[in-house]
């Protein structure tokens, strides 16, 4: 980048700005080509400290999704195995074990449907999934052919029937 | 009230409920830090889920030596670096509204707007240098902050940092 007529950079100029170039204060305050480019450049860098104090409000949800995949992956003293129909019987399966190969799968499967997987969780040996789609996205569709593909997909991975249904929660 | 550090112990040595409650207290942060280096508010929720997710099976290893806020700033600027080495290049900044102007009575709006701009101007910038101004810039962190999570040296984290002001600066002219 050209230096301005003074000798000193745009580059000199954002260090100074950034306050890191505290020996640079004294030429930037009585130097004229330095104080034309330092306009624009506080335009800049105060949008820059606007967005640092613009609030990020948390997703309705979040929480309690972050919450349930945590409690996925974690050891469960009192976590029952999770009884699926087999033939010529029922079979019991870990349920962190079935959890993890559901939540594997569904994302596998959602990402070429256009999903986004939020949330996986087994209650009373039925598989739970909760969606979102993008606009304009066939979200019902989509949700539901995620719903057949998961069936045959953990039929292949598990070996085992597993009721699955999967909620559509938002489409962005 | 039960300090994030006592929290942090007590998940260390087992207590699930300690660790859902540091969740309950940090997921803002998480999701704002993820938001603002991966750039999509449906990407910064799973870089969060992967955060946590993470962060639970990193417990054995925590031996105390970070303050918990720098440990889950380090864990979460993880997951989206990693994130976003999975995805596929971002998206251009040609459609990127032009600077809104400050004050006047929409000015809550207008500042959403220019945080915005800001977002998506960040959003191009090469990963390694979205991470530590992000820490800095929006988030706040002291140097040396900023270099524990990174654990990198500060002189390192002040050259780095200068090259992604500098690339931010004229993303934004870019804008104009």
């Amino acid at each position: 980048m050209s230096p301005l007529p003074c000798g000193h950079s745009v580059d000199d100029l954002v260090a100074h700005l950034a306050g890191d170039a505290p020996e640079l204060a004294a030429h930037v305050a009585a130097c004229p080509h330095c104080a034309a480019r330092l306009a624009e450049l506080e335009r800049r860098w105060s949008a820059v400290r606007e967005t640092a104090v613009t609030p990020v409000p948390t997703p309705p949800g979040l929480v309690e999704r972050v919450l349930a995949a945590v409690r996925g992956v974690r050891p469960r003293p009192a976590g029952a195995p999770v009884e699926v129909d087999r033939e010529g019987g029922r079979t019991s399966v870990a349920e962190r074990a079935v959890l993890a190969v559901c939540r594997q799968a569904a994302v596998d499967l959602a990402g070429d449907l256009g999903l986004h997987v939020r949330a996986t969780a087994v209650e009373d040996g039925e598989l739970q999934v909760l969606v979102t789609a993008r606009y304009p996205a066939p979200a019902v569709v989509a949700a539901d052919d995620l719903r057949t593909a998961l069936d045959r997909e953990l039929r292949a991975r598990l070996g085992v029937a597993l009721v699955v249904h999967v909620h559509l929660i938002d489409v962005h | 009230m039960t300090s994030d550090q006592q929290l942090l112990a007590a998940a260390v040595r087992g207590d699930g409920a300690a660790f859902d409650e540091l969740v309950r207290r940090n997921t803002g942060r998480m999701y704002r830090v993820a938001l603002r280096v991966v750039g999509d508010p449906v990407e910064a929720e799973d870089v969060v889920q992967d955060a946590w997710i993470s962060a639970w099976r990193a417990l054995p290893r925590f031996r105390g030596e970070a303050a918990p806020a720098t440990w889950l700033y380090r864990v979460v600027t993880n997951a989206a670096l990693a994130h976003l080495r999975r995805k596929k290049p971002t998206v251009p900044l040609e459609a990127a509204p032009e600077f809104p102007a400050p004050g006047g009575p929409e000015a809550s709006v207008l500042r959403d707007e220019t945080a915005d701009v800001v977002s998506r101007a960040i959003a191009t910038l090469e990963p390694s240098q979205r991470v530590p101004l992000v820490l800095r810039e929006l988030e706040g962190l002291s140097y040396e902050e900023v270099a524990q999570v990174l654990g990198i040296p500060v002189p390192a984290l002040r050259a780095r940092l200068h090259r992604a002001r500098v690339a931010l600066m004229a993303k934004l002219a870019e804008q104009r």
